[in-house]
């Protein structure tokens, strides 16, 4: 009985026009989607390429760096076809500010990427994330909305239920026919994408890692389909007309797909506000001038009081110095102690400012990110960017690799030379710091699974459970519901 | 006749569910998406004024500039980025100088956005602005309002017996034309006076110096004529379809269409059409120039540091040269990215002037001034504020290179009070001229669309 009635629904739904849309816009704005995201890539992989050469062909050495700065690159991600998520506001690079000297390295994120293409930003992206979260739900809906309430309008759904059909059985096949169509004309739209990118020679075919990711999303992608789908179905059992079903679940779309997710955003704003990054950034360069300036007075101080050096003028003092002079070599031995004491308080600072700074931040994300989580949407967005690494996993890990690359200035070049400051008059040592030796870098490393796994599980399975309940409650409102 | 019908298409209104919902939540979205904004500009102006005031505690004279990290110009935020927060985020709010003291003129201020970082989960949504509300809730409730216009009250039967009385049929078109603009637009209009009430409450002041009248008035005609437009969009598809559902199915599809496909569309196929590079490479690509002029420069003087004529002039005569080769090769760069870049905003701007949706999001983010104008007048100040920097601060330092060594010195005045970046405003004129062109599309898809189904009722089948 149930195959029965899957086929009859199965051959209603093919004739109807809704399959001929469905299918015309999977089979158009996928392949579309992937061609220009994958060319848009292409793109911009090679003028980062461009910009890595030219940075390197100028960055040999280390003399390089402590004359013109260093910088580390963070490449596009080739997965941004399947979600450009975050991507227009994380850093596009990490870069020294100023000089390197014995004060450590200074770097901060830079983000020029916003200024590549303002209109995309300003209209938005067609990458997959979009194209399922927005038309493929749409169309999930519209398969769905007059399963059950169109039925009983027709007056089929009496004459259905008057032979010894249970309801179960009616709901389950209603459903089952409709995923069906759906999630096959969905993979076929993929199948065309996955073609167009073939045939660019698309980096994510030739990686496995990459290319399992890609079908992770395309898995979440049938889950969120089927998630609309019984949502469709909900709200058909609980209307009696189809008319009434359609404008309701499209209220319901646009409430869940626009209004949700942008007020959680709000609602965290108001609930956890926090510091302007300018504000932030000022306060640590203040901290920087006290604490620079703190040194400066100790060290003018040492050199007024310590014995043996205090009446020397600066040229005796460096000669007695380049001479081998006790006291001299005790003034530079106490100076640097003072340097390591106020360089430690100044790191010490500096990581306190950052560390409320970004808890701050992250408590107000979790709130926006928990009060979204109330529509399958947003769910459904925050999984494909994880996934596509263009999320909140790769913020931090960048954020990670900044604080990395400013450790391995320090170790290769700041903390190897010293400053001796003596009556107004000051010297660089090198100590062991070869000028020559190849310029520090550093690996971009993209998020690993794991990682990605360990920010998006709650969203899948808040995403699992609104599947179960929308089907359920269909299931339960069809079982009640009066077909007369 | 006329007012007759136009009544009972209000009395129908009123008695809808649908609609009365569509009310409710005009009248409550609108004003709380103000207050938002409002809300978020204050916050925003309060981080503005702190950093401003830190930063120039810090850097009262020139000196400050040199060895305080740099000189740095801060974009102010708009006042009007409750009607539409555009490009706000992406757009860059601060430029800054090199912090190396002995930066070689011409300076190049780097335009950053630190502003992202702090609106990540922001930008995934997107904001609750006017814009938003109009371009997405207010069109969506124009459908509605009108898809069983004229095909709803064929299916019940209705339309008959109206068309069974000497009625004609302009008539009735435009009296449905009529009542859902008077309900819709009504709407819209009680939401924009509680919203001016909030506003007035958080101390806009709507006329006199610094008053919102002329801004928020454009966004208001722009906004009357995107929704006028879906209204009559509505009833197209309403006397073209001979089903509610079906013409309800179309419209969907084509809001979808017109709001989510056709303008991202625009802008990928301005991408592929007319490739612009990225702001990085650009970067780059300058640091590049700099480095090779400065090679050139330093050999040059080499020669002439070995030889008897060699004198301070002589030196400076040849750094003002190369300095005066390398300003012309970055303007060359710039002007080349800046024409690229405005061919291709250009060519994806008209493309996208297909949508109604587009001509009115550009307009609306141009208005509040957080759009592409405000970008260009942006890059504009800073050239100023870099030229200053140039002058009075990285231009002073001189370098002398004789046989024994270089001896290089800030020749300027160090105590001379610092450059100050003075941010600039959008004039209303200007921007004007340029939505202009969109609001008479907009009015043309209105007339286009009305036309349609005015023609589409004339010949419209009530059996």
């Amino acid at each position: 009985m149930f195959k029965t009635i899957v086929a009859k629904e199965l051959q209603e739904n093919i004739r109807d026009f809704r399959f001929v849309i469905a299918a015309f816009l999977c089979m158009i704005i996928i392949p579309l989607g992937f061609f220009i995201n994958a060319k848009e890539y292409q793109t911009k992989e090679q003028y980062d390429r461009d910009a890595v050469r030219i940075y390197e062909d100028s960055h040999k050495r280390v003399i390089d760096v402590m004359r013109l700065g260093a910088a580390a690159f963070r490449p596009s991600s080739p997965l941004s076809l399947m979600s450009r998520g975050i991507e227009p506001l994380l850093p596009t690079s990490v870069e020294t500010v100023g000089y390197i000297t014995n004060w450590g390295a200074q770097t901060q994120f830079v983000n020029t990427r916003g200024l590549d293409n303002p209109l995309s930003f300003l209209y938005g992206r067609i990458d997959l994330s979009f194209i399922v979260a927005a038309i493929m739900s749409l169309l999930a809906m519209l398969f769905t909305y007059n399963a059950v309430a169109g039925e009983k309008e027709k007056r089929t759904l009496s004459q259905v239920l008057s032979n010894a059909v249970p309801r179960n059985t009616v709901i389950l096949a209603k459903m089952a026919a409709g995923s069906l169509l759906v999630g096959v004309v969905f993979i076929l739209g993929i199948l065309l994408g996955l073609s167009v990118l073939f045939l660019m020679g698309h980096v994510i075919l030739s990686d496995a890692g990459l290319f399992g990711r890609f079908l992770i999303g395309v898995a979440v992608s049938l889950l969120y389909i089927l998630v609309f789908l019984s949502f469709g179905l909900l709200i058909s059992t609980l209307n009696k007309s189809s008319l009434s079903a359609i404008v309701g679940l499209m209220v319901c779309w646009v409430f869940l797909f626009l209004i949700l997710p942008r007020a959680s955003v709000i609602a965290a704003k108001i609930l956890q506000p926090v510091k302007s990054q300018q504000v932030i950034d000022i306060e640590k360069n203040q901290v920087r001038i006290q604490t620079q300036r703190e040194e400066d007075q100790e060290v003018r101080q040492l050199q007024k009081t310590m014995p043996g050096v205090k009446d020397m003028d600066f040229r005796t003092f460096f000669s007695s110095l380049r001479n081998g002079d006790e006291n001299a070599k005790a003034y530079e031995k106490k100076q640097n102690e003072i340097h390591d004491q106020y360089r430690a308080k100044l790191d010490a600072e500096l990581n306190q400012i950052d560390a409320l700074y970004e808890n701050e931040r992250r408590i107000q994300a979790e709130i926006a990110r928990n009060i979204s989580r109330l529509s399958p949407v947003s769910c459904f967005v925050h999984i494909m960017a994880e996934l596509s690494n263009t999320g909140f996993a790769e913020y931090k890990a960048w954020q990670e690799t900044g604080s990395r690359f400013t450790q391995i200035l320090d170790r290769e070049i700041a903390d190897k030379f010293s400053v001796l400051r003596f009556g107004g008059m000051a010297t660089s040592s090198g100590g062991n710091l070869d000028r020559t030796a190849p310029a520090p870098k550093i690996e971009y490393k993209p998020v690993r699974f794991h990682e990605v796994a360990s920010i998006a599980w709650p969203d899948l399975c808040v995403l699992f459970i609104f599947g179960i309940i929308f089907f359920s409650g269909s299931y339960v409102a069809f079982l009640r519901y009066d077909v007369r | 006749m006329f007012k007759t019908l136009f009544l009972k298409e209000i009395r129908v209104d009123f008695l809808s569910r649908r609609v009365i919902m569509g009310l409710v939540l005009c009248l409550i979205l609108i004003p709380l998406g103000v207050y938002i904004g409002v809300r978020d500009y204050r916050v925003r102006w309060q981080a503005y004024q702190e950093a401003v005031r830190l930063y120039q505690d810090d850097h009262k004279t020139v000196q400050d500039i040199l060895y305080k990290g740099g000189g740095k110009g801060f974009r102010p935020p708009s006042p009007f980025v409750f009607l539409s927060q555009g490009l706000d985020i992406v757009l860059p709010n601060v430029a800054e100088s090199p912090s190396t003291p002995q930066q070689k003129p011409p300076v190049d201020l780097r335009l950053n956005n630190n502003q992202g970082s702090e609106n990540l989960y922001a930008s995934f949504h997107g904001p609750l602005d006017l814009a938003f509300m109009v371009s997405v809730i207010m069109t969506f409730l124009a459908v509605v309002f009108t898809f069983s216009g004229v095909s709803g009250e064929k299916e019940q039967g209705t339309l008959r017996q109206i068309l069974g009385n000497s009625v004609p049929r302009p008539t009735i078109i435009l009296a449905k034309a009529a009542a859902q603009g008077v309900m819709l637009i009504g709407a819209f209009l009680a939401a924009a006076i509680l919203s001016f009430i909030v506003l007035a409450v958080h101390g806009y002041a709507l006329f006199g110096p610094g008053g919102i009248f002329a801004e928020t008035a454009l966004a208001l005609v722009l906004s009357i004529l995107a929704i006028g437009a879906f209204i009559n969009l509505g009833l197209l598809v309403s006397a073209l379809t001979r089903q509610a559902v079906l013409a309800f199915i179309i419209l969907l599809l084509c809001w979808v269409f017109l709001f989510g496909v056709f303008p991202r569309l625009s802008v990928v196929i301005a991408q592929l059409a007319s490739p612009v590079k990225s702001q990085q490479l650009v970067l780059q690509e300058k640091n590049r120039l700099r480095l090779e002029n400065e090679k050139a420069r330093a050999a040059e003087i080499e020669k002439i540091a070995e030889s008897d004529s060699n004198t301070q002039e002589k030196q400076d005569e040849i750094t003002a040269q190369y300095r005066a080769k390398l300003t012309e090769a970055f303007r060359v760069l710039d002007r080349d990215q800046t024409n690229r870049q405005n061919a291709q905003t250009q060519l994806a701007v008209n493309i996208s002037r297909l949508s109604p949706v587009s001509c009115y999001i550009r307009p609306m983010a141009e208005i509040a001034r957080t759009g592409l104008m405000q970008l260009e007048l942006y890059r504009q100040d800073i050239g100023r504020f870099g030229a200053a920097l140039d002058d009075k601060v990285y231009g002073q330092y001189k370098e002398f290179r004789q046989k024994s060594g270089i001896n290089v010195g800030f020749k300027g005045d160090g105590s001379a009070p610092a450059p100050v970046f003075q941010p600039n405003r959008i004039r209303t004129q200007d921007i004007v001229k340029n939505v202009l062109p969109d609001a008479v599309l907009l009015f043309a898809f209105s007339l286009l669309f009305f036309s349609g189904a005015y023609v589409a009722f004339i010949r419209y089948d009530v059996r």
